[in-house]
């Protein structure tokens, strides 16, 4: 589509005074024809550029590079998570357990009580803002749960360049940062959180969906999922309620296919809200099989399912990695903010290096929650920008099991939301 | 070919593209005012012109391949702005972006006044005229293109660079005396 013949008419810095140059394209131009481009030379003549643009080009492009990668590896990690649910659909009795592409992503709330803002540059935030909504996203999030165990290092040396402090208000600053068209939707211009839980069905599977609306008077683009992450328990502990990504072929059949999610978010651009529009994050809590485990009923599923995806699991850390390792647990940061001010996060209050992240892991702490039956969990969702949370939702019932969340998708108008997927089971 | 010395500009990105981002501060000095008045040309509120060819150079220089291409980069510049122009334009008429910033009267005090009327003059007729004619006009004219290049530019065929720019100018015509009638 380019050709060199081109080059050369605009090819030095002279570019910018096309009135300067000679060129193939104006010889033998009528007298007509080089009015119209006197004119349209001194239309634009003055104009001149905004002295930021060259800043803000330069602090986009490698975020955009980390975004196509990014985009590359959480395809990648699908087909992985994928391949790997696949084959436990035809074993029934391990659906539950298992829990296919969940269990890299357990703990995504617990897992990222550091927060490391303003460590290294802009690089945290890619993670945040990368447009792919499948499990390289949630990968980023959730990986120093998922390897820790098994390899402390990576998870290690990401946490201990934060403490566990929180700080939220750095995280909005990106928005808009990156010149695209509509400037990404900051934390103040999401509002009117809300939630909505259905009843259990018979296998005590619950949905429920969170919504948000672009409260501001312009529109902005979504800059990302945002979090579903467990932000309290009651009777039973949080490090039991593991929080995933929907994928096909996960046991919570009742949300909406993820395709049809991804799709709503155009690559790169994210989900774009006018004024008044919202959004919608829906959810299904499925139960673990074994019911609430007094001790070694579900572990040795849920130790299995991390076994098992072992593999996504180094692809998800892979794709924060390639945002500067640090941005997994920079990503999901809001999503740890609110959760440590609510609950006093006991991980939180440990040490900042691998402690945090290993302790909830269920493998790491096999009897630390009573099996109590009238357990509730609290999970709260907060938008991309950051902290603080727009809306919680109370899970009655729910002790040990996975909540398994979609990319945000457009509510259909800025009326009030409906209880259509509340109704729905799997 | 991207034998660059290391770039005076700000190190702050600190990423490990080195070399391109230094293409990227050459590019930019380049060619960033002339693109940015070429999306003028095609839009008609200045926020947006500077979002637009932003938006190019990002693409642009995001990927790789086409930055090993420093010959063909202005090229791909303009293509990436001319597609984004009318992307946004198809969106503005959308309604989904609200409320452009006018564009700043650029008028300078030694300006006459019958120069910014015709200025202006032009920016509308220019605004009047079918999205195919008006590119094909901006990249003929003011790009200097010849019609064979902004055939390749636009993608279209040299029969119909032909025909949307003797009918963008005859539509021009038409506005232009009508204004001053």
């Amino acid at each position: 589509m380019a050709d060199d013949r081109r080059g050369p008419e605009h090819g030095g810095p002279g570019g910018s005074r096309p009135g300067r140059e000679g060129g193939g394209g104006k010889d033998g131009l009528s007298g007509e024809e080089l009015l119209l481009r006197e004119l349209m030379q001194r239309a634009v003549a003055e104009l001149q550029p905004d002295p930021a643009g060259l800043h803000r080009i330069r602090r986009a492009v490698p975020r955009r590079r980390a975004a196509v990668r990014g985009a590359w590896t959480g395809a990648a990690a699908l087909a992985l998570a994928v391949a790997i649910a696949l084959p436990a659909l035809h074993d029934p009795e391990h659906l539950g357990l298992s829990g296919g592409p969940g269990s890299p992503t357990a703990h995504g709330g617990t897992a990222s009580t550091a927060d490391d803002d303003g460590t290294s540059g802009t690089d945290p935030h890619d993670a945040e803002q990368s447009p792919h909504p499948g499990p390289g996203a949630t990968g980023g999030s959730g990986s120093p749960s998922g390897p820790a165990g098994s390899s402390p290092s990576p998870g290690a040396s990401t946490l201990n360049t934060g403490p566990g402090s929180s700080a939220p208000a750095v995280v909005p600053s990106t928005a808009g940062g990156d010149g695209t068209l509509v400037p990404l939707c900051s934390r103040t211009d999401l509002g009117q959180g809300a939630s909505r839980v259905g009843s259990a069905d018979g296998d005590g599977r619950i949905y429920g969906y969170f919504t948000v609306v672009n409260t501001s008077a312009h529109a902005c683009r979504l800059g990302g999922p945002g979090s579903v992450a467990v932000i309290g328990a009651t009777g039973t502990d949080t490090g039991r309620i593991r929080v995933a990504d929907h994928t096909t072929g996960d046991p919570a059949t009742g949300l909406p296919a993820p395709a049809a999610a991804s799709a709503t978010d155009t690559a790169g651009q994210g989900l774009l809200l006018a004024p008044r529009a919202g959004y919608r994050v829906d959810f299904g809590w499925v139960p673990d099989a074994a019911g609430c485990p007094a001790g070694s009923g579900a572990r040795p599923s849920s130790t299995a399912g991390q076994g098992n995806l072992a593999g996504p699991g180094p692809v998800g850390t892979a794709g924060a990695a390639q945002a500067a390792g640090p941005g997994g647990s920079a990503g999901a940061a809001p999503a740890a903010a609110p959760s440590a001010a609510a609950t006093g996060a006991p991980p939180a209050s440990a040490s900042p290096t691998a402690g945090p992240t290993g302790a909830p892991s269920p493998t790491a702490t096999p009897s630390t929650g009573p099996s109590t039956p009238a357990a509730t969990a609290t999970l709260a969702h907060t938008p991309a920008p950051g902290s603080p949370s727009v809306a919680t939702a109370v899970l009655p019932g729910a002790c040990a099991g996975t909540v398994y969340r979609t990319a945000p998708q457009l509510l259909p108008a800025p009326s009030a939301p409906t209880a259509s997927a509340a109704a729905s089971e799997g | 070919m991207t034998a660059v010395a290391p770039g005076p500009a700000d190190s702050g990105a600190g990423t490990s593209a080195g070399t391109s981002e230094d293409l990227l501060t050459e590019t930019y000095q380049a060619h960033y005012r002339s693109l940015l008045r070429l999306a003028a040309l095609l839009l008609d509120d200045l926020s947006t012109c500077e979002d637009v060819v932003q938006e190019a150079f990002i693409r642009v220089h995001a990927a790789r391949r086409r930055v090993r291409e420093p010959e063909k980069t202005l090229a791909y510049l303009r293509q990436t702005v001319v597609n984004l122009s009318r992307s946004t334009l198809r969106r503005r008429i959308l309604g989904l972006r609200l409320l452009p910033k006018p564009m700043p009267d650029m008028a300078s005090a030694e300006e006459g006044a019958y120069d910014a009327l015709e200025r202006d003059q032009l920016k509308a007729a220019l605004r009047g005229l079918q999205r195919r004619q008006r590119e094909v006009l901006v990249l003929r004219y003011f790009v200097d293109m010849t019609e064979a290049q902004v055939a390749e530019t636009l993608g279209i065929s040299l029969g119909s660079v032909k025909a949307y720019g003797s009918r963008g100018l005859a539509a021009l015509r038409v506005q232009m005396e009508a204004g001053h009638g």
